[in-house]
């Protein structure tokens, strides 16, 4: 058999294994020990399989991934969310659709210090859906806010996934950081405008809440700084390259816990909670990242990239149309799988293919991430929504899969604004210093 | 059998606890040498000796310690939309054949970690600022594998049991 043959299958056999649910590491782990046994003997696979574990898990660049997850952790559990939410509905309240508005806001400066959709989504729903419920907004609206606004959660930086993007391609991680700020903006605007919309022309989905005084509007910014501190200390350390990523993360959970600790805010129980989250989290990350380390030698021994890459080239068709195709099987992946396990299954052969079609690199890692986080909302995988409705036990999973439809047309609109104006997204990380 | 079951998750809950917990404290040791680290080299001109290397080794040994606990909690992802359209035994059997896939994999994972960490002390690799040697390192996160692997071989077992009672 030849190599790329054996790529082909250990392909196929990994889609099968995940379709059969084994965990998405140890797939990889298994078709990448197997297919490069297959190509170049048991010897150096298991050579493969003893050293690549501790290599990659004791990686510097990798371990901004438990600093920054614990960063949000300890924020998250410090209830400092509640304040924000307060302090952006103190402001925005009592326009038409205020409440609603005001999930989409907090959720985009809650990812400002959280790098997870899953961390966003749960804190939101638990903050805003109760809120909602409070002055009797309709739950297909409300639900389907905190499920838009939880996709902020990984554009805006700190962004986990966009972490691993950059380490699974070899893109400064930094850059690409900072490149997911302006979509992120732009995605919340949508939202916001949507949301408005709706509310416009079906008020009683969305009732005005009272206007807040102007004292306890200037009073209420004062939940506001911590985040603003903490966001200017870590992503503004990285955009102005005082810091390395790993040392804004670590410089970012530092200030959070003494936050936290200052305000007395957390409790050892939350502490210990924080930990744990954070330790498992990254375990789970990092096993599929050396998973996704064995599986990508295997593939690029088989050759695969390199001739997807070559037949690509020779097709002859313009570059945007090869893209429309990703994106679309992007979508449909998106659809059934995990954003993770789509990454390590595909990036190992569409990376070399979109940079030699000429696009850029770090744009289409915040490509990828919006094409992601439409699947995180839609059927039959639609984490977000699942993990409203464990928050929102009353509440049916059609009904928010049904309200998220707007969201979902916003979330393709910015898709296609960046696709046609990149410089939406590299405009920041170029003005970066180096 | 059901008690020899018991028994030994009583011992590995202990084991994954203690594992919980050492990897929490690297976590904090992580965070506090990276701070002192930036701040020391921004405001006093004088980083942290080492701090490059003491992350890496704490972010290796965090890593593998959480692994157990992390599976015992099933937060490994995997894709199930599939297979929860089964019949409850026959997710009971399959469940328990994937557990067992898992452990066999970890085992000889666990093995050839071992077979590195040994060449590793032959070659008597150490760190380069602080001069740690590497190999226990190894040694450990070979152990904390072989724990991950009992916590799955457990669960195969819980889950094939599971489905003979559901005869």
């Amino acid at each position: 058999m030849s190599p790329e043959v054996i790529g082909l299958l250990g392909m196929i056999t990994l889609l099968g294994l995940f379709l059969l649910k084994v965990p998405v590491s140890v797939s990889l782990i298994i078709v990448g020990t197997v297919g490069l046994a297959m190509i170049r003997g048991w010897e150096t696979a298991f050579v493969q399989l003893g050293s690549t574990p501790f290599s990659v898990a004791s990686s510097y660049s990798l371990s901004v991934i438990p600093l920054f997850i614990l960063m949000g952790m300890f924020l998250s559990y410090s209830r400092f969310g509640n304040d924000l939410y307060r302090a952006v509905d103190a402001w925005i309240g009592h326009v038409r659709g205020g409440l609603a508005i005001t999930t989409i806001g907090t959720s985009a400066l809650f990812s400002s210090i959280s790098g997870s959709v899953n961390a966003t989504t749960a804190t939101m729903a638990r903050i805003a859906l109760p809120e909602m419920n409070k002055y009797r907004y309709d739950s297909t609206l409300s639900t389907a806010c905190v499920a838009a606004g939880g996709t902020l959660g990984i554009l805006i930086p700190p962004s986990v996934i966009l972490v691993l993007y950059g380490i699974l391609t070899m893109e400064p991680i930094g850059k690409l950081l900072i490149a997911g700020i302006l979509p992120g903006l732009l995605q919340m605007v949508l939202f916001i405008i949507v949301i408005y919309v709706i509310a416009f022309r079906n008020p009683s989905l969305a009732p005005v809440t009272e206007r807040k005084p102007f004292q306890e509007k200037v009073k209420s910014l004062n939940s506001v700084w911590p985040f603003a501190l903490l966001f200017l200390l870590s992503i503004g350390g990285i955009y102005k390259g005082f810091f390395t990523p790993t040392e804004a993360g670590g410089l970012g959970a530092f200030g959070a816990f003494i936050l936290a600790v200052v305000t007395r805010r957390l409790s050892w129980q939350y502490f210990k909670a924080s930990l744990n989250e954070t330790t498992r989290l990254t375990a789970m990350i990092f096993f599929i990242l050396i998973g996704a380390e064995i599986f990508s030698k295997f593939l690029a021994l088989s050759r695969i990239p390199v001739a997807t890459t070559q037949y690509v080239g020779n097709l002859n068709m313009s570059p945007m149309v090869i893209l429309s195709f990703i994106l679309i099987v992007y979508f449909i992946l998106g659809l059934f799988l995990e954003g993770l396990a789509i990454f390590v299954l595909t990036l190992p052969v569409v990376y070399p293919l979109i940079t030699l079609l000429g696009f850029d690199g770090i744009w289409f890692g915040v490509v990828m991430v919006l094409v992601m986080n439409i699947g995180l909302i839609t059927p039959p995988l639609g984490l977000s929504v699942y993990i409203i409705s464990g928050v929102a036990k009353d509440i049916p999973v059609q009904r928010i899969f049904k309200g998220v439809i707007p969201m979902l047309f916003m979330m393709i609109l910015c898709l296609i604004v960046i696709v046609i104006f990149p410089q939406i997204v590299t405009l920041l990380p170029d003005f970066m210093q180096e | 059998m059901v008690k020899i079951v018991q028994i030994t998750e009583v011992f590995l809950n202990r084991v994954v606890r203690l594992q919980q917990f050492i990897s929490n404290s690297l976590l904090l040791f992580m965070m506090t040498i990276v701070t002192v680290d930036v701040i020391g080299r921004n405001f006093f001109n004088q980083p942290l000796k080492g701090t490059f290397e003491m992350t890496e080794l704490s972010a290796g040994i965090l890593v593998f310690f959480a692994l157990a606990m992390t599976h015992r909690y099933r937060e490994h992802i995997s894709i199930d939309f599939i297979v929860e359209k089964l019949s409850k035994r026959t997710k009971l059997v399959l469940d328990g054949a994937i557990e067992f896939v898992i452990s066999i994999t970890l085992i000889v994972m666990a093995t050839h970690m071992f077979k590195n960490a040994v060449r590793v002390m032959h070659r008597k690799m150490t760190t380069i600022d602080l001069h740690i040697v590497i190999y226990p390192f190894l040694y450990v996160a070979s152990f904390a594998i072989v724990i991950f692997a009992l916590v799955a071989l457990l669960n195969a077992i819980k889950y094939w049991l599971a489905a003979v009672n559901d005869l």
